[in-house]
């Protein structure tokens, strides 16, 4: 089994830093001040939506396992159109986590993140000295941070392939309902069963959470309870959450609601996650595989090189 | 869990499609009585087993010999980890380092000067002798636990999680590591059992030590890598068998 997307091993490259859908387009961000939208703009370059996706759809009865059109074996490419089309103000910004791959891996694009634009403000120093003040007063008071407001949504995209042939290997998205306008956890959780089917697991928590699984063996059929992979096959909802890769289970999709604090009948936020563990694991293989052998190849060559080049030491 | 070594994704990849195992093969066999070989720790080499190389003598009982990568039909039983190692050097096709390992072997290392021409002269022929034991060798025969799951009533089946395409057997010899690893797992690893049947196997099974499996493989592929590499291999048949000695199955699985 493979732990991944837990290991930030710095590949920054690949049309992520500023992707967009097609990713040319994308613009490094200027100077300057501006709003959520214009900085929105810079980044995402021209995007043609609805996204157009060549990847060929999963056979008609195949299991439902798309995260709002993002699923596994879609490019690189498709998926951040495809994500960016999900809201106006979506960028896609590389990601670093992946997996440690061999140095002749680096121009892999292991996957992206997509998350609101947010305005750029120009600071002066009294600005960010009270922002530190502001910030040490809130870690002194052990104040809670949600790195989300409602209404905004984000996004993890984990993809693997060699250069340029990068497929998704797991999506995941959280939502946060806008305020006076949340669904119940009730309602959220029956949009979830219409789409995905019956779950494998679902779990309601004392706190008013939901959490619901739909798993996958490699042959496609669900794991049930019975199952020895019942507890072995698990997915991950949350775009921060880091996965496993198992050739043993299939792909396994993740879902989790959250209520509000202060009426636990309305949700607050959900995320929803797929992985594909046995197709996730085959392509790091294949990839790991590839990179070793045109290593092996580039240092034949170098020896090569040298035993007709190179010069022979004085003694 | 990252640390290991990725190889031969698309042997796995392409074992994906045909979920058929032989079925009928796979009936629950009635409590012949047989001689069981001891179990293995998942995950590990046979240790203390006899290897050996038998052109031709590996087989199906149906099918004759079984011809593994480059139509080699030669059979290992239980191999030892330094016996993998030098069929994995056969297999792909790389020279054994036979002159470090003879040098470093403290047989060598620690003899007396007096002695040390003579047993680096035994010691190479050892060597070489293993060497070409493995040429010719397709196929191999491991004993181990099955590690069987319990009865599955949903699709009906036992898992065989040692045949598990996650199953990796580790040979360390000789400062290389070589995995064995199953490209046609994802199907192995299926034993269909007839719920009205999965009772009786139950019983046979009690709540003992576990199951024991004698599988026979078929190679199919050998990946190089750094410190070692991976053998892949087909399962071709096994046959499951409680410690008391009750055979419980013979499967044959469909060969792609």
């Amino acid at each position: 089994m493979i732990g991944g997307a837990l290991v930030a091993c710095g590949s920054k490259s690949g049309p992520g830093t500023t992707t967009g859908g097609s990713a040319q387009a994308a613009q490094a961000p200027k100077k300057g001040e501006a709003t959520a939208v214009e900085v929105a703009e810079e980044m995402r370059g021209d995007i043609d939506c609805p996204a157009k996706v060549k990847t060929p759809k999963r056979a008609g009865d195949a299991a439902v396992v798309d995260v709002v059109g993002v699923r596994p074996g879609l490019t690189y490419d498709e998926a951040a159109n495809l994500v960016m089309c999900t809201h106006d103000l979506l960028v896609v910004t590389a990601d670093g986590r992946g997996f440690q791959l061999p140095a002749n891996g680096k121009d892999i694009r292991q996957g992206f993140s997509a998350r609101f634009a947010e305005p750029r403000v120009v600071k002066s120093s009294e600005d960010y000295m009270r922002e530190m003040s502001e910030e040490m007063m809130a870690r002194s008071g052990n104040a809670v941070r949600q790195d989300m407001k409602p209404g905004q949504s984000k996004w993890y995209v984990g993809t693997i392939g060699m250069p340029g042939q990068e497929r998704v290997i797991t999506a995941a998205r959280e939502e946060w309902f806008e305020e006076g306008k949340a669904p119940t956890v009730a309602t959220v959780e029956q949009a979830l069963i219409k789409k995905y089917g019956k779950p494998t697991r679902s779990q309601h928590w004392d706190g008013g959470s939901v959490a619901l699984s739909w798993a996958y063996d490699p042959m496609g059929r669900p794991i049930t309870e019975t199952s020895p992979l019942y507890n072995s096959c698990t997915g991950v909802s949350s775009p921060d959450g880091g996965g496993n890769y198992s050739p043993d289970c299939g792909t396994v999709v993740a879902a989790a609601v959250y209520p509000q604090a202060a009426n636990r009948e309305l949700g607050q936020m959900m995320q929803v996650g797929v992985i594909d563990q046995a197709g996730g694991y085959e392509a790091l293989q294949a990839v790991e595989q590839t990179l070793q052998a045109k290593d092996a190849q580039l240092k034949a060559q170098q020896v090569k090189d040298a035993q007709q080049n190179a010069d022979v030491p004085d003694l | 869990m990252r640390s290991l070594t990725i190889v031969i994704a698309a042997l796995l990849a392409a074992a994906c499609g045909d979920s058929q195992t032989s079925d009928s093969a796979a009936m629950p066999v009635a409590g012949a009585a047989s001689a069981a070989s001891a179990p293995n720790a998942e995950s590990t080499p046979p240790s203390a087993m006899q290897a050996a190389a038998t052109p031709a003598a590996a087989g199906t009982a149906e099918t004759g010999p079984v011809q593994g990568l480059g139509g080699r039909t030669g059979e290992l039983i239980n191999p030892d980890n330094s016996t993998m190692v030098f069929l994995y050097y056969d297999l792909a096709g790389l020279t054994p380092p036979i002159d470090n390992w003879v040098e470093q072997d403290n047989r060598v290392q620690f003899a007396q000067p007096l002695d040390k021409a003579e047993r680096r002269k035994a010691v190479r022929a050892e060597y070489e002798s293993a060497a070409a034991a493995v040429r010719g060798v397709g196929a191999i025969r491991l004993s181990m636990n099955a590690n069987l799951s319990e009865y599955d009533p949903s699709y009906g089946e036992f898992s065989v999680r040692a045949l598990a395409p996650s199953s990796v057997i580790t040979f360390n010899d000789l400062g290389q590591k070589v995995e064995l690893r199953f490209a046609n797992g994802r199907q192995a690893q299926v034993w269909r059992v007839p719920q009205a049947d999965a009772q009786a196997v139950r019983d046979k099974i009690g709540y003992g030590p576990g199951v024991s499996l004698d599988t026979l493989l078929r190679i199919t592929g050998v990946q190089p890598g750094p410190g070692g590499g991976t053998i892949t291999t087909e399962v071709v048949e096994y046959q499951m068998q409680t410690q008391s000695g009750l055979t419980i199955a013979r499967v044959q699985i469909a060969q792609r």
